[in-house]
């Protein structure tokens, strides 16, 4: 009776294995690609008022049209020096620069990668696999090689998740907003990270996204620290993946190295948010972390992921001029 | 027999369902972002799971009727 007992409950422990197994398989295993939904009307470029529209082009009476800069230009504030000269890492070129600054301090340590374009189109996202998808993931040293990126960092994860927008260069793959906050990069180089509940994703198409993430929280209001955080289950010490944006053309890319005693324990959402704010930035969004969060610098991962990172289903990335 | 059978292959499907759910909601508290508990997969297997604990309940309760009837039965042909 007692052998038969337990053969029953052998029985049964294996097959709860085999469905765990089973529910792995359906859910994070098996690929699925998504088809683009919709590209994004991306906005004309500003013209130059009446001169545009040709009214009043021969009126030597009318002052000189100021030309303005296209949507997407950010050429004005440029800058013409090296942003560099200090940094860890550095990049320059004529339409990208790049300065990668390393941190460590009170057991943290931590990645900053200020990135100035001259064009909105620099601002590339990949996915593993070349494609959208769910189930396919690759390494973000693989996906920068691939692109042919100088810089690069883990994303969202969209692939792991079954909602969140996602807007990709310009492309709509997914519209289901889920629960998370989004940050939308829109294409005249404006970032606004907006809760699950004012987020409307016509509206950002409408408006020109060019990226949208989703998994959050946001990190600042209006350039100030938060404490509170619209999720906070993943607000302990953590290793970080974030992005933060100045002013148009000017972002900053932050890996924060974590769960390795002795060098780096992560931060917490609050530090994080501190950090941003020190750091100058308007707006500031909380990408996927953990072991997911690397960065990738002219091929070779340059922060510590912890356990040896992960595979991810999507990057942020930089390409070589020419590339 | 065949009636047993199939009440005994969804209580043991009751209680691996039920397992499933529990690891998935500890994953969850843990890695909200993987939805673990919202997919499509999840609400299949929830779909299942609820379906066999409503059917190996119902047939419980059945058989506890008869039984108690049953029983009733005999006391009554006692006294």
């Amino acid at each position: 009776m007692k052998a038969r007992a337990f053969l029953i409950v052998l029985r049964d422990v294996l097959l709860f294995g085999a469905l765990l197994v089973a529910f792995a398989l359906f859910h994070h295993v098996l690929p699925k690609s998504y088809e683009p939904i919709r590209t994004v009307v991306l906005p004309t470029p500003v013209g130059t008022g009446a001169n545009a529209a040709g009214m009043g082009a021969d009126d030597p009476a009318r002052p000189e049209a100021i030309v303005a800069t296209e949507v997407g230009d950010f050429s004005a504030a440029f800058p013409d020096y090296d942003t560099g000269e200090n940094a860890a890492y550095s990049y320059q070129a004529e339409n990208l620069r790049i300065a990668v600054s390393f941190v460590q301090q009170n057991d943290i340590a931590y990645f900053v990668a200020d990135v100035r374009i001259r064009n909105i189109e620099l601002f590339q996202t990949s996915f593993a696999g070349g494609e959208f998808s769910t189930g396919v993931t690759e390494t973000v040293r693989r996906m920068a090689k691939d692109a042919g990126a100088i810089l690069a960092v883990s994303g969202d994860f969209c692939g792991a998740h079954k909602t969140g927008a996602v807007i990709r260069n310009g492309v709509l793959y997914r519209e289901d907003s889920g629960d998370k906050d989004v940050c939308v990069l829109y294409y005249d180089g404006t970032m606004k990270v907006y809760s699950a509940d004012e987020f409307s994703v016509d509206e950002a198409v409408a408006n020109g996204a060019w990226q949208a993430w989703s998994f959050g929280p946001d990190l600042l209001d209006d350039g100030r620290a938060l404490t509170t955080f619209s999720r906070n289950r993943v607000s302990g010490k953590n290793p970080r993946c974030a992005i933060g944006y100045y002013e148009p053309g000017h972002y900053c890319l932050v890996v924060v190295d974590g769960r390795q005693d002795g060098y780096s324990e992560g931060m917490t959402l609050e530090e994080l948010s501190a950090l941003f704010a020190s750091l100058g930035c308007e707006e500031a969004y909380n990408l996927d972390g953990g072991a997911t969060a690397m960065m990738v610098y002219d091929d070779d991962i340059i922060s510590s992921p912890s356990d040896g990172g992960r595979a991810s289903s999507d990057i942020i990335c930089f390409l070589r001029e020419g590339a | 027999m065949k009636r047993d059978f199939i009440w005994r292959f969804l209580t043991h499907a009751t209680i691996l369902l039920a397992g499933l759910f529990l690891t998935l909601l500890v994953l969850d508290q843990y890695n909200p972002s993987m939805d673990f508990v919202t997919s499509d997969v999840s609400k299949l297997f929830l779909l299942g799971f609820a379906l066999c604990a409503l059917i190996s309940s119902i047939i419980a309760a059945v058989k506890q009727f008869r039984e108690r009837r049953r029983n009733g039965g005999e006391k009554n042909r006692e006294n």
